[in-house]
């Protein structure tokens, strides 16, 4: 056996091992009395899902095979289009994701970068294949053969991985000035995709204002979008397997299929082997580049400046309201240092909830607010990251300031919900400026949604910290737990959505008042936020060292 | 066996190593210290081959660590301050996978051995994540001197041990170099590694203070009567004149593929 092959093995063996580890100590986590109602409700979920998919296949009329194959690549595109997208704009990762553990013990082993490469390729392949289980489930009615689906879809996903790898490694061995043009191109591509996307969903939605109409309206434009020829021409490297996926027979054209898709694969490991050799030659070339300006006089060593005088960069002055200040202070250098970022984030739902009033023009700003909600609830909290989440490396800090758990929850998640209500009122103020509305509309509107905005978040932060989670965690339980979440969120703004119109309704008929209607949903909107807070503050008194090392 | 000339590194704007020269030969313990931010770690790092040098040569038991990485890495073992792990690992395990990627022969009577040494044997079968700092650096460092490297560079390795831990720790490090290996321990319990180093490296902002001998770095101050004092002597200085920079000579990415992907 020659060394590579040692090599080889002991990895394999490696992740054999921890993934044994991980199955043992998912199955213990499963089974404590504390997380078993998640565990009740992820089997649920998954009983549903599975029922679902059933369902949908003994009943779904198939689409047409020619549009499932450019909806396959397109969507690959689209993706590999956010991950540029993203990976431009995120801080440099470590390289090709590796853990540190895996960094210092097997990229400084004696292993040659192509076997890291592939090492790297196979470790994302479980996961991928998870992925691929669940899609082809729900495509199983499609195609002719199950077994080409879901050899197609675990290539092109596999291809997508790699792509994503790429896409990290590339972005972060640019310089500042590379990092500006890729960051812009990939950005303004994105852009315009969603201006494409804006468009054919004004056409489609034909006026309607219904939530459903729009939301089905959205859905058409995607498949339209992700079926046009720009879409489809970055799309070139998933053809082959969106064809495999979709041919009728194993005969000739399959096989060249098969054997172009695999191709494909190896030129994606390849690609990945070539990008992270010339990220590590392009870094250390800029290095020298630098170091060169510095020795010309062109820029100023770091070094030296530290010597000189410069003024002191302080937190952002706030009283201190019992801790609640300087928690926030801390909490808006956060914000300050990703405010693009932030503001990306925002103005997409802001986007989304002006669209009833481009879509119909009897549209008011009920139907803004509506979406607001949902904006408020389901896209915010994963955009604004900067209370409890952010904090899980350093949570025994927290815990060992002379705070008491109120004030704590108060100072971690003000600056987000604030952040929240000014999102919300600058969309009310845009949508109320292209339609005029009552100022009783606005104080309902704005006042509930307020306190809907520290409600969302409160509620984040308490699943946050009954179950903590890292910030890039990956695998079927996050998987599992984002789907709950989602669902849990869909149920509670349907909750709160007849809610409303009860207490609507009630008003109506016993003739009360405006104003009382008005305060009404005002105080049930604060107070169900004055709850939630008290319900994260008891999560953070609960909270220990167990949980953290469970996360 | 460590020949480091010229050795600059630029992070960011800041110039954290500062065109340092010096060699040691096989059995030389070198301490190297200097107040936070010297640059102490970066230059371990760069002759760990964990980050490329912005400038310089380095070069081990006479192969080029950029160049020649690959039998670099088989000859050179760097433990960092505060080792990360696998999680998902038990101690055993860990000692099997760089047996593995080293191809060490006999590793599992050669592991048991040496966490019989560092009082690990009852431990073997415990996840990583389950050791406490201590015991973390000492897998390390268990995991380190499995493959018998001829170069070992050690990063602060006494924090976190217990006392039998540190004699246990030191007295390995003067029994690998009495058979030939060349160590670096970077510490700032100079009291700890006084009697252990045969040469001292002390940086400040980059860029060497003294090298030598520690009888030389006495002679120089003899006021001082241990290495400790010797060190204050060494870097109580006035201000230091801007780090020297050295000029560079670029390497195409045709060069540097042919020297480290096609050899």
């Amino acid at each position: 056996m020659n060394h590579w092959q040692g090599v080889a093995r002991s990895l394999l063996a490696m992740k054999l091992h921890s993934l044994q580890s991980r199955v043992r100590r998912s199955v213990l986590r499963l089974l404590s009395p504390k997380r078993l109602l998640a565990t009740l409700a992820a089997a649920l979920f998954m009983l549903l899902y599975v029922s679902n998919g059933v369902l949908v296949i003994l009943t779904r009329k198939p689409v047409a095979p020619a549009d499932l194959m450019l909806w396959l690549s397109g969507s690959m595109a689209i993706y590999a289009l956010f991950h540029f997208v993203r990976a431009s704009w995120q801080d440099p990762d470590t390289r090709l994701g590796m853990s540190a553990a895996e960094s210092l013990w097997i990229a400084r082993a004696p292993v040659s970068n192509s076997l890291l490469v592939i090492y790297r390729i196979a470790s994302i392949v479980p996961s991928t294949m998870i992925k691929t289980a669940l899609v082809a489930t729900v495509l199983f009615c499609d195609v002719a053969s199950p077994l080409r689906l879901v050899i197609a879809l675990l290539m092109a996903m596999i291809i997508l991985e790699a792509i994503r790898m790429i896409a990290d490694r590339f972005a972060c061995a640019l310089s500042h000035s590379g990092r500006i043009v890729v960051r812009t191109a990939a950005t303004t591509l994105a852009v315009l995709i969603l201006i494409q996307l804006a468009a054919r969903t004004i056409a489609a939605a034909a006026g309607s204002v219904h939530p459903l109409a729009i939301l089905i309206a959205v859905s058409a434009a995607a498949g339209d979008t992700i079926a046009s020829p720009a879409i489809q021409w970055l799309a070139l490297p998933w053809w082959p397997m969106a064809h495999l996926a979709l041919a009728p027979s194993w005969d000739g054209l399959a096989a060249v299929y098969l054997l172009l898709s695999v191709l494909m694969l190896v030129v994606a490991v390849v690609a990945v082997f070539m990008v992270d050799f010339w990220a590590s030659w392009h870094q250390n070339w800029c290095e020298g580049a630098r170091l060169g300006a510095i020795q010309r006089g062109l820029l100023t060593d770091g070094s030296t400046n530290r010597r000189n005088a410069r003024p002191r960069k302080s937190l952002f002055a706030l009283p201190k309201f019992s801790g609640v200040g300087p928690l926030i202070s801390r909490q808006w250098v956060g914000v300050v240092r990703y405010r693009a970022t932030i503001l990306v984030s925002l103005a997409v739902p802001a986007a989304l909830s002006l669209a009833p009033l481009v879509t119909s023009v009897d549209a008011g700003l009920l139907h803004v607010a509506a979406w607001l909600a949902v904006c408020t609830l389901v896209l915010a909290p994963p955009a604004l990251r900067i209370d409890f989440r952010r904090d899980i490396d350093r949570i025994l800090l927290l815990k060992s300031l002379p705070i008491t758990p109120l004030v704590m929850t108060i100072g971690q998640i003000a600056l987000p919900s604030l952040i929240t209500i000014m999102f919300q009122v600058i969309t009310v103020a845009i949508a109320c400026f292209i339609s005029p509305t009552a100022p009783t509309t606005i104080i309902l509107v704005i006042g509930g949604l307020s306190g809907f905005a520290f409600f969302s978040f409160a509620i984040e932060n308490t699943l946050f910290l009954t179950f903590p989670h890292r910030p890039k965690q990956e695998g079927l339980a996050m998987m599992v737990r984002a789907k709950l979440v989602f669902l849990g969120k869909g149920l509670l703004l349907a909750m709160l959505g007849a809610a409303f119109i009860a207490w609507v309704t009630l008003c109506a008929k016993i003739e009360l008042p405006v104003i009382v209607l008005i305060a009404g949903c005002i105080i049930a909107s604060w107070s169900s936020a004055a709850v939630a807070v008290a319900m994260t503050a008891r999560c953070w008194r609960r909270f220990n060292d167990y949980q953290l090392g469970s996360a | 066996m460590i020949q480091v000339h010229e050795l600059q590194k630029l992070y960011e704007q800041t110039l954290a190593v500062a065109g340092i020269s010096f060699s040691l030969q096989p059995g030389d313990i070198c301490g190297l210290v200097g107040p936070n931010g010297a640059g102490k770690t970066t230059t371990m790092r760069c002759l760990a081959g964990l980050i490329a040098p912005t400038s310089g040569q380095l070069i081990v038991d006479g192969l080029c660590v950029t160049g020649d990485s690959l039998e670099v890495r088989k000859r050179l073992a760097y433990v960092p301050d505060d080792p990360p792990l696998f999680d998902d690992l038990t101690v055993g395990q860990h000692l099997d996978l760089i047996g593995g990627l080293y191809d060490v022969p006999n590793y599992r009577e050669k592991s048991d051995q040496l966490l019989a040494l560092f009082d690990l044997t009852a431990k073997v079968n415990e996840l990583a994540n389950s050791l406490s700092r201590g015991m973390r650096q000492k897998l390390a460092i268990c995991c380190n001197y499995l493959f018998d490297p001829k170069v070992l560079l050690l990063d602060e390795p006494l924090t976190g041990l217990d006392p039998p831990g540190i004699r246990c720790l030191l007295d390995s490090i003067r029994d690998r170099a009495a058979r030939g290996a060349c160590v670096i321990l970077s510490s700032h319990l100079l009291a700890m590694i006084d009697h252990v180093c045969s040469h001292v490296l002390v940086m400040q902002k980059g860029q060497v203070e003294f090298f030598g001998t520690s009888d030389n770095l006495r002679q120089r101050h003899p006021e001082a009567s241990s290495l400790e004092e010797a060190y204050f002597a060494a870097v109580a200085k006035p201000e230091l004149a801007s780090p020297r920079i050295m000029p560079i000579a670029p390497t195409s990415i045709h060069e540097a593929f042919h020297a480290t992907v096609l050899r």
